[in-house]
């Protein structure tokens, strides 16, 4: 930071002066001359320093290449069109007189495919080819899309590299291949540049107390995330004092179930946000029930139309309403998953999503770069936002209400039984609380799409070694990618080897379309083995032709593109899945079945009123007769009448009343027989004018089951009561 | 050495029957064979490229077609036998093949070229540990450990495991602390270590790790189960009977949902069995006693 002069006449003067000598500088502009070497010999080894002769090379204007039609100078690809070279040389010399005032460079390339970029001798910036010595022979990377091909990539150039005077840029263009139909070279690079983001907002690692807002730069700056509950009114701020271009800012101490807007920029200046399209919701508390949102996203990473219209299918069908989170089932930015890719499939293209809602993200196969990947995602290791600490961004835990989430890495972790991964898992899924458990990961258990679950080695393994420990825990929901179809089970449970071993009889838990219009829900009832829904869905980027898409664990399979939603709400979860013309493709809900609820939390001792209760044992306990007990001191330690049953009440005063006095006035029904359903209603009035002693005292509700002959048989879980003045 | 990978080259023919034989299966899906037919025609075009055959390979070998794989190893090396990560990917199919001795041998042709290349050094632990030379493997992977700047757990598992098979418990604990120190609380470390406390009688330390997993969970009965079950060993019946109650009331105290799951059904099994050993080896205190 520059310091300011003393007083404020000289502020004002020194205020000029650092303008007039900070000015942005154009060094080279777009649309440049450049002299050029398109005969695909290499030159001497000195060819990008300021003293090489360069007098026999082609001079031109920028844009240079050949095969898109749009440059203003076409170079030569050589003799033969199957066979171009794949190396061309550029230079372009420009001047610097005093170096010590130039705070930043910035440099922006446009190329096609792969480029090398020379300052004074110097690389500053490899975009779009491999490290390591580089040779004419070099390729690039990979081959550069049409939407990449008109973007300019930035760079971050340390200004100690300028000389006085005289300097050089040089850059090597490589193909990816000598049959490439086109090659082209653009670039400015400028001083003293005003940082602007390049890159999000985007949001990472949300919990019910934080979260961490990432954003890139131009140029290397510090960062610093202003927050508050509206727009103008960013009250708090958070400054990470590092000057980087990748910024990850995390916020903390964040009150639960609450909207922030935010601002992110430099220690001085704002540079994106400060409005309504700039916000984020933290999680509520782990455990606490409320509706939540997901969208699910698999191999959505081809960068063109397809995944921009899932996007938008899914926003013109849920609308408004905010997306409490997003998974990324894996390939998320073809081919490789390189930084630029990522620019394209990811950040172009799910903008408005990545600044208000936290994506999560698994690896798949096309996440071919790991730097780049862990570069780009901020992922729980020491369980930050809920669950047991994994010590790895490749598999981890989270949180969001009651729904425990867990990630696990099909790809490259160790996925044997016993291995770091699945002992981790097991330690975590025993250590949740959650009601909900949602695992998610590349590679499916379950798919005859693209690719065939009964073949390949990261699919059978996940099946193998991780469905009976995830089933052993009750988990509700798999979720996975790289099949490009969309398959969605039964509920079901136990088939753990390939699909020939499938056995309706044991492992269909419910073999109807589980939808309230249809055959009905999935009910999944207390007590093990009750069945998983597992969603195959690596269709979000595109569809293919390969695969039978008949595997016998299917409900629904089906060549079509599109994106998933769960919501949670309570112990009720719907899935939707959004084609690309807007419909709702499939659908089905999966309930908990909870045996006691209640309509209401609380009543007013003054105002008076009735909780009505709801009784569901399910049909094996139609006939039985159920009596509603009450405690008002707790649900612990419970009351044990043998044989497992446990009633989680204490036996005080107002248990003995529900017990000798069931029909009086405020119990409706506490004792009756349950119906062909094994259900019933019970009511608790309380009258109007209530004593307001009982003001904050919590009731608790609980029932026993009991056949003719067998004694008690079930106890139900307790709800509670609040009673207000 | 050329006469030396022929031989190897010929052992492999010998070898690929028996890994089919053993339920491995070629799995190329639509995904590779795009990919590989874009190396395909990369390679039409430029035939004398040996990094497309490495490249080619790499795929082929991950779709257990080893036969095609090594062929197109042998003709990147027939173009450019000095290319870099060739003699890795040598030694890494024979390695999946579980030939050892012939991986070693690329794994260290490799390392003569690129002393301290990461991936070479960590296969080479791998073919150790393949080999039964624990105490070797722990060496290496020592070495693994100094030249990766963040180790994954699965690493420091590895390094352990090797220094604990090599018989050297107190170093491979030691490795588990150090990981812990640098990861925090990692269940599959401290479960590790856990159990080599145990097999060393260092109970107290143990107990002391099950305390911290505790302290991260939101359910403890779990790790009271554990606890008991170490007090147990430990000759600490009151104590073991005081965890395990408290295991008992937690697994009761769960909601229903949480309760009626196989895993705790599991664990309420397992308790019970270490009452039923608490009672004996109580039942033999009082006989030992009278």
């Amino acid at each position: 930071m520059r310091a300011l002069g003393v007083g404020m006449g000289l502020i004002g003067v020194l205020s000029v002066l650092e303008i007039a000598v900070c000015a942005q500088t154009v060094l080279i502009p777009v649309g440049a001359d450049w002299s050029f070497l398109d005969q695909g010999v290499a030159p001497a080894a000195d060819w990008n320093s300021i003293g090489f002769d360069d007098m026999l090379w082609s001079p031109g204007q920028a844009p240079l290449g050949y095969g898109d039609g749009d440059e203003v100078t076409v170079i030569s690809f050589g003799p033969d069109p199957d066979n171009k070279f794949i190396t061309s040389w550029f230079r372009h010399p420009f001047q610097v007189a005093d170096p010590s005032q130039i705070q930043n460079l910035r440099l922006r390339v446009l190329r096609d495919d792969g480029a090398v970029v020379y300052l004074n001798g110097i690389e500053v910036a490899r975009s779009n080819v491999n490290p390591g010595p580089i040779t004419p022979s070099t390729l690039a990377q990979s081959s550069v899309g049409s939407v990449e091909e008109d973007f300019f990539f930035s760079y971050d150039v340390d200004p100690a590299l300028l000389s006085v005077g005289d300097n050089l840029l040089a850059v090597e263009i490589h193909q990816y291949t000598g049959s490439s139909s086109d090659t082209s070279l653009d670039l400015d690079f400028i001083a003293n540049v005003s940082p602007s983001v390049i890159r999000g907002p985007y949001l990472q690692l949300g919990s019910s107390g934080g979260v961490t807002v990432c954003w890139r730069t131009d140029i290397a700056t510090d960062g610093r995330v202003q927050f508050g509950s509206a727009p103008g009114l960013l009250n708090q701020f958070v400054i990470d004092s590092d000057e980087v271009q990748d910024h990850f800012v995390r916020l903390t101490g964040l009150t639960s179930e609450t909207e922030f807007f935010y601002a992110v920029g430099t220690s001085t200046t704002m540079l994106a946000g400060d409005d309504v399209d700039h916000s984020f919701k933290t999680a509520p508390l782990p455990g606490t029930a409320r509706p939540t949102r997901v969208w699910v996203l698999g191999d959505c990473g081809t960068a063109n139309a397809i995944p921009q219209a899932v996007r938008d299918a899914y926003e013109s069908v849920t609308g408004t309403e905010r997306t409490d989170l997003v998974l990324l089932l894996g390939d998320n930015a073809y081919n490789n998953g390189a930084d630029g890719e990522y620019e394209f499939a990811i950040f172009q293209t799910f903008t408005d999503m990545l600044r208000k809602s936290v994506f999560w993200s698994t690896r798949g196969n096309h996440e071919k770069s790991e730097l780049d990947y862990f570069s780009i995602f901020e992922l729980p290791t020491a369980g930050e936002a809920g669950g047991l600490p994994s010590g790895t961004e490749h598999y981890y835990a989270f949180d969001h209400g009651n729904v425990h989430f867990v990630c696990l890495d099909s790809l490259s972790s160790d996925r044997s039984v016993g291995g770091a991964m699945w002992t981790w898992a097991e330690a975590d899924l025993a250590s949740t609380n959650g009601e909900w458990i949602v695992a998610f990961w590349h590679h499916p258990a379950y798919t005859k799409g693209s690719h065939d679950s009964d073949l390949e080695l990261n699919l059978i393994e996940m099946r193998t070694n991780f469905l009976p420990l995830l089933e052993s825990y009750g988990v509700d929901i798999v979720l996975a990618g790289h099949s490009h179809s969309y398959e969605r089970s039964f509920l079901i449970n136990g088939h753990y080897l390939d699909s020939s071993t499938w056995d309706a009889t044991t492992m269909l838990i419910d073999g109807g379309d589980g939808r309230a219009t249809g055959s009905g829900i999935y009910k999944k009832p207390l007590g093990p083995n009750q069945g998983t829904a597992y969603l195959t869905a690596g269709c979000s980027g595109k569809t293919s032709a390969a695969g039978t898409l008949d595997h016998p664990a299917m409900y629904y399979s089906a060549r079509t593109l599109g994106s998933a939603v769960l919501e949670f709400d309570g112990n009720q979860l719907d899935v939707q899945f959004i084609n690309v013309f807007e419909e709702i493709e499939d659908q089905f809900t999966l309930r908990k079945e909870i045996a006691f609820e209640a309509d209401q939390v609380s009543l007013s001792l003054s105002a008076g009123g009735t909780q009505t209760m709801i009784l569901e044992s399910g049909s094996g306990r139609a006939g039985d007769v159920y009596w509603v007990f009450g405690s008002g001191t707790g649900t612990a330690p419970g009351i044990d009448f043998g044989g497992g049953v446990i009633l989680p009440l204490n036996y005080d005063a107002y248990f003995r009343l529900t017990l000798f006095k069931p029909f009086v006035a405020i119990f409706g029904d506490f004792l009756g027989v349950l119906d062909a359903e094994g259900a019933a209603n019970a009511a608790f009035h309380l009258p109007p004018g209530s004593d307001p002693a009982f003001a904050g005292a919590t009731l608790w509700h609980a029932y026993l089951t009991a056949s003719m002959i067998g004694g008690a048989e079930f106890a139900s879980n307790a709800i509670s009561l609040t009673l207000d003045p | 050495m050329c006469f030396i990978r022929t031989v190897l080259s010929l052992l492999l023919l010998f070898l690929f029957p028996l890994a089919v034989a053993s339920g491995h299966s070629f799995s190329r899906h639509e995904g590779i064979e795009v990919e590989l037919q874009r190396i395909t025609d990369r390679i039409a075009i430029r035939s004398n490229r040996a990094e497309l055959y490495l490249e080619r390979g790499a795929l082929l070998r991950l779709s257990g077609d080893w036969m095609a794989a090594l062929g197109d190893y042998r003709r990147a090396e027939k173009i450019n036998p000095a290319l870099r990560g060739l003699d890795l990917a040598f030694a890494t199919l024979f390695c999946e093949l579980k030939s050892w001795r012939a991986a070693a041998g690329f794994v260290d042709d490799h390392l003569d070229r690129y002393p301290g290349d990461l991936e070479g050094v960590r296969l080479r632990a791998e073919i150790l540990v393949g080999q039964r030379l624990h105490a070797d493997a722990a060496h290496v992977y020592d070495q693994v450990l100094l030249l990766t700047s963040s180790p994954s757990p699965e690493l420091y598992l590895a390094c352990s495991s090797a220094h604990a098979r090599s018989g050297n418990v107190s170093g491979a604990i030691a490795i588990l602390d150090k990981a812990l120190k640098q990861l925090g609380p990692v269940p599959s470390l401290q479960l590790y270590a856990i159990e080599l406390d145990r097999s060393r009688g260092s109970f107290d330390t143990a107990l002391e790790r099950v305390a911290t997993l505790a302290a991260l969970s939101a359910r403890p009965e779990r790790w009271l189960v554990l606890r008991g079950e170490i007090e147990i060993d430990a000759g600490r019946e009151t104590a073991a009977r005081v965890s395990l109650e408290a295991a008992r009331t937690s697994i009761e105290q769960l909601n229903q949902a949480r309760r009626s799951t196989r895993a705790v059904g599991e664990l309420a099994g397992r308790l019970e069995s270490l009452f039923a050993r608490l009672e004996s080896r109580e039942i033999c205190n009082m006989e030992t006693t009278q």
